[in-house]
């Protein structure tokens, strides 16, 4: 298993993703409360700055205004001239209207027949006590910054001074300042978006070293491979699982020391269960032994029969020392070698081993090995001894004269022997539990509980498994299925 | 997921759009008073009243200093009063003389010079901070001046109000004598028409020195000029109506006029909104006191 890097769904993607539509999210906050507050600023200066305009101007008009109500110039044209110079000194000046307090207009820059002026009707303007700006958007599409000034010395009312001004600037302004936040937002955003990338980059590139290292952690290795040495929180990581790794090693050695002695007891008890039976195939050689020289001793003399009784004495212990040499043979513990193992030939021989029990119980073994039977890749040993105690199970289950089924198959790409013994069959209650360790129907003394268990793990072992099927009353069959070798179907099996 | 990320991106760009477009909605910002504010057409049909003012201001200054008073005697008077202003002293003096202003605002020298010939009489004049009618020509140059003393006006140049006003009348009159020079001994001297303007002429350094009523004086302080000397007192400028006037106009001026106490604080509000030159109310004069000051040879001690 590898960490995915490019998956949405990553953990990456996430922690980006979460983190930039925060990110986002606090920087168009932060944006927007410092553009409306630089809004206001700016429209407040505005505010001012047309205002003080109007009334720098209307120092002027008002004089020009005295002028004329004292009659102390010739004023006609005095205040369209001071409208002209001020409208071309000021760019931003779009009209300017003057108005007598009667609402006559005195003087203004524009020609068209409709007054410019937003801010309210004509009543309302010559109404004003103090002066107020607004901002519209004239009928014509520009945007302007109205300031309505009542012109008053004392009490004294001269008129109404309207300066309009150009306001797109104004929302030029906002505009441009909204881009700029907005770059500089993406901007900030992005730069961190990237470093957390790379942090997260470097950080899960670390995960990677340690996920591959655990995928490929091999206990059988000679050495346990060294992670990189870090000064952080993953190179703490890294030590924990090494130190993990060590512990699961050095577990999974008690472990296999102790799986070991308990199959070489079990082993043991298996030749202990096979022992009655042995003891009856060696003691009739024996016996006959000393037959043979029970009567020799009594007619030494007989030549012809001391020979034909030592050849019998012969035979008999021939016959004794290959039933211990198999004792032997299948009590010796040997080291866990596999290879490739020819079941049929495996179960043959523990058949051979444990014909005494099978005659003193007078079985009827009924044998039927499919003799095209692929190789498996097994450890023949540790296979005899589940083959072993299945056919010891069998024949402890079946009475007497009972029948006992052994068979071969191949079967969709996998070996399955199978014992089946026409005996009591299994209580369906014990069906599930038979493979627990210490599980035993036996009476106390006459199995440990183990047998079972220790089979389905040397099995399970082998990547294979042991089905049960048992009719209570009729018969129970143990298949133990396991996967063939085809690619060394046609190599030579181990003995 | 990829979904998702576009309908997060799609409705983060929305929503900058919505506040772009409430950013720039700028129109919303200032709504417009819903009414005039009312009351300001009161007195529109009352009889018209005009009030004359000798040109010692220009006219916006004398608009921000006598308008006020003005907007007193229409509150409480029974006329509309209305000012009207000169274009120099005589001119104020003939525009009462004609009967085209009922009153007019004089200067206590032109008033002192020319009530025998035009039966003026003074109504009221302005109190100083004293409590006193009184008033004085102040000889002033810009504070770093190298004039220190009267006497260092030898061959300057000296800038002076109105031939017709006190101010533009007591250095050749009364100072110069007084400072042990003559007018040979001065450079030149120059009449402006306002006590401003020879303020401005001074601290521009276009005059040494120059005289203007202590009024003035006092209000350019700030700006830069320094006092070098001032002349005697001299009874405050009087506001005159003509013998053959309405009487029944002058008496309501005069007793309007004279009804305000600097002492009384509803009072001080509306003096403190008046020129300085008026801050302090005002007190009945007569012109006797007038002709005792500028008589024949009267001024020669001040």
């Amino acid at each position: 298993m590898m960490l995915k890097t490019s998956a949405p769904t990553g953990l990456r993607a996430r922690i980006l993703l979460t983190v930039g539509l925060t990110a986002t999210a606090i920087m168009m906050l932060l944006s927007w409360g410092m553009l409306y507050s630089w809004r206001h600023s700016l429209m407040e200066q505005e505010r001012t700055n047309a205002l003080a305009v109007s009334r720098a101007f209307s120092v002027a008009v008002i004089d020009a205004l005295i002028f004329a109500d004292q009659e102390l110039y010739q004023s006609e044209g005095f205040l369209d001239n001071y409208v002209d110079m001020f409208m071309e000194q000021n760019s931003r000046l779009r009209a300017i209207t003057i108005l007598d307090p009667e609402g006559t207009v005195v003087a203004r820059s524009w020609d068209r027949q409709d007054p410019p002026w937003a801010s309210g009707d004509l009543n309302t303007l010559l109404g004003a006590r103090v002066p107020w700006i607004t901002i519209t958007r004239t009928a014509h599409g520009p945007w302007v910054l109205e300031t309505v000034l009542p012109m008053f010395t004392g009490e004294r009312r001269w008129g109404v001074l309207v300066l309009a001004i150009e306001a797109d600037s104004i929302r030029d302004q906002i505009r441009h300042k909204f881009i700029q936040l907005a770059l500089f937002s993406s901007s900030v955003t992005s730069v961190m978006l990237l470093l957390l990338w790379l942090i997260l980059s470097r950080i899960l590139g670390s995960l990677r070293t340690l996920v591959s290292a655990m995928d490929t952690l091999d206990f059988n290795a000679p050495e346990i491979p060294v992670l990189p040495q870090r000064q952080d929180e993953i190179g703490i990581l890294y030590q924990h699982f090494q130190r993990m790794q060590q512990r699961v090693d050095q577990s999974r050695r008690d472990l296999l020391t102790a799986q070991h002695q308990v199959w070489h007891a079990e082993r043991l008890a298996a030749i202990g269960r096979l022992a009655s039976g042995l003891a009856h195939e060696i003691n009739n050689p024996i016996n006959g032994v000393r037959n043979c020289i029970y009567a020799i001793r009594n007619d030494l003399d007989n030549r012809e029969q001391t020979t034909e009784y030592l050849a019998m004495m012969d035979e008999g212990l021939t016959h004794a020392t290959g039933v211990i040499e198999k004792l032997l043979g299948f009590a010796r513990k040997q080291q866990a070698e596999q290879g490739p193992v020819n079941v049929n030939e495996a179960m043959e021989s523990v058949q051979r081993l444990i014909a005494f029990n099978v005659e003193r119980k007078h079985v009827d073994l009924v044998t039927d090995l499919d003799p095209g039977l692929p190789v498996v890749l097994a450890d023949r040993q540790l296979l005899q001894e589940v083959f072993m105690n299945l056919l010891l199970n069998a024949i402890d289950a079946v009475d007497a004269a009972g029948t006992i089924e052994v068979a071969s198959r191949e079967e969709s790409g996998d070996v399955i022997l199978s014992v089946t013994d026409h005996g009591h069959g299994i209580a369906p209650e014990h069906v599930d539990q038979i493979f627990d360790p210490f599980f035993t129907t036996k009476k106390t003394g006459e199995g440990t509980g183990l047998g079972l268990s220790i089979c389905l793990s040397i099995v399970q072992a082998h990547g294979g498994r042991i089905d049960v099927t048992s009719t209570p009353g009729q018969t129970t069959t143990f298949a133990v299925v396991l996967p063939a070798a085809p690619d060394i179907r046609d190599k030579e099996p181990t003995s | 997921m990829a979904l998702a990320l576009s309908t997060v991106i799609v409705i983060l760009l929305a929503v900058n759009w919505i506040v772009l477009q409430d950013l720039v909605d700028i129109g919303s910002i200032e709504p417009l008073p819903s009414s005039p504010v009312a009351g300001l057409e009161s007195g529109v049909d009352r009889p018209l009243v005009r009030i004359g003012v000798i040109s010692r201001f220009a006219p916006n200054v004398i608009y921000a200093g006598y308008q006020p008073i003005m907007d007193y005697l229409n509150r409480h008077g029974s006329n509309q009063y209305e000012l009207m202003l000169s274009t120099s002293y005589q001119d104020a003096v003939e525009r009462l003389r004609a009967g085209e202003v009922a009153a007019s605002f004089l200067g206590a020298w032109i008033y002192g010079h020319l009530e025998a010939e035009t039966e003026l009489e003074p109504l009221v004049a302005p109190l100083n901070a004293a409590g006193r009618s009184e008033f004085h020509a102040v000889l002033v140059t810009e504070a770093e001046s190298s004039i220190r003393t009267p006497a260092d006006l030898r061959g300057k140049t000296v800038a002076l109000p109105s031939p017709q006003s006190w101010s533009g009348n007591w250095l050749h009159t009364v100072g110069l004598s007084r400072f042990g020079l003559t007018p040979a001994d001065l450079d030149s001297v120059h009449h402006f028409d306002h006590h401003q303007t020879v303020a401005w002429q001074v601290l521009r350094g276009r005059f040494d020195a120059g005289v203007v009523k202590e009024s003035v004086a006092a209000s350019f302080q700030s700006e830069g000029l320094r006092e070098l000397a001032r002349s005697g007192p001299i009874p405050g400028p009087p506001l005159a109506g003509s013998r053959r006037g309405p009487i029944e106009v002058l008496s309501e001026i005069r007793a309007l006029l004279l009804a305000l106490d600097s002492n009384d604080p509803a009072d001080q509000a509306e003096l403190a909104t008046w020129s300085p030159e008026f801050a302090h109310g005002f007190t009945a004069v007569n012109r006797q006191l007038y002709l005792h000051a500028f008589g024949a040879g009267q001024e020669d001690g001040r």
